[in-house]
């Protein structure tokens, strides 16, 4: 499992819990599984500060899925 | 258990059940629960305006939880090291009762310097009706909400606030997400207590 992966996983978990989705499909929209906007808003802004980046807006729009997540971190980090 | 049913009023000019009363409210639910004094982290969640009275679903430590369908406010600690969970649900009961919410009382105390603001007084107000009011004016003077409004939907704190609380406090918004959301970090006399979170809603 990737760094950024896990990363995003602990996030996700501590700004849901206690209705810490299981993400089974990491493709799908995160929206589908179980994480409303709120939290998704949240767990944005806690990676952006984690790895000191910023996600521009258009590419939020985009943000569906945990893979694309995890592509949109690995593209500025590397 | 059972739903509770809980007793709100509108503050101000407001129809929506304001986030202030909201924590207090959880606060006051947990300790007449038998859970307080409550002394973990604590993290509540606003997830949709409210314009009627709601009902209390609450889990106490070591409970199997049962989110109910429809939760608009959820409220989140620990006692002893389990969760303890309150979830608020609205009902058909209308919303009676406007009292004064006079914002500006703390406002006109408050120093502001680009994105922060401080307050060094006691205004007489709650600290969570000062932290509210002090991170929606912030808000507003540094991303003017247009036609929209800047709303306060999430809180994260090291612990409970405490009545001492009001009197020396910094706000200062700390992550703007695309002039939507923001994050605001919560100092109280000096002590890094959380953040409070605003989003931009129409009203």
């Amino acid at each position: 499992m990737s760094s950024v992966k896990d990363a995003i996983l602990e996030e996700i978990s501590e700004v849901c819990f206690p209705n810490t989705p299981e993400i089974t499909d990491p493709d799908d929209s995160l929206l589908n599984q179980g994480i409303d906007s709120l939290d998704l808003a949240t767990v944005l802004m806690a990676l952006e500060e984690r790895f000191e980046i910023e996600i521009p807006e258009d590419e939020i729009k985009e943000l569906a899925s945990l893979n694309n997540v995890i592509a949109i971190i690995e593209a500025r980090i590397s | 258990m059972n739903p509770t049913p809980r007793h709100f009023a509108f503050r101000g000019e407001r129809k929506y059940v304001h986030g202030t009363d909201m924590y207090m409210d959880v606060i006051r639910a947990f300790e007449e629960a038998g859970f307080g004094p409550l002394k973990d982290a604590l993290s509540m969640k606003i997830l949709h305006k409210t314009t009627r009275q709601l009902d209390l679903h609450l889990f106490g430590p070591g409970e199997a939880l049962e989110k109910p369908d429809g939760v608009m406010v959820e409220a989140v600690t620990k006692v002893g090291g389990k969760p303890v969970v309150a979830w608020y649900v609205e009902s058909d009961r209308e919303v009676a009762d406007q009292r004064p919410y006079p914002e500006q009382e703390i406002r006109s105390k408050c120093e502001i310097d680009g994105a922060r603001i401080s307050l060094r007084e006691d205004t007489g107000f709650e600290p969570i009706e000062v932290i509210s009011s002090m991170a929606t004016h912030i808000n507003t003077l540094n991303i003017p909400p247009g036609d929209k409004k800047w709303v306060f939907t999430r809180l994260d704190i090291r612990r409970p606030l405490r009545a001492g609380d009001a009197s020396d406090i910094d706000i200062e918004i700390v992550k703007n997400m695309n002039n939507a959301m923001t994050k605001s970090s919560i100092v109280v006399s000096g002590e890094a207590l959380g953040d409070i979170f605003f989003s931009l809603a129409e009203m």
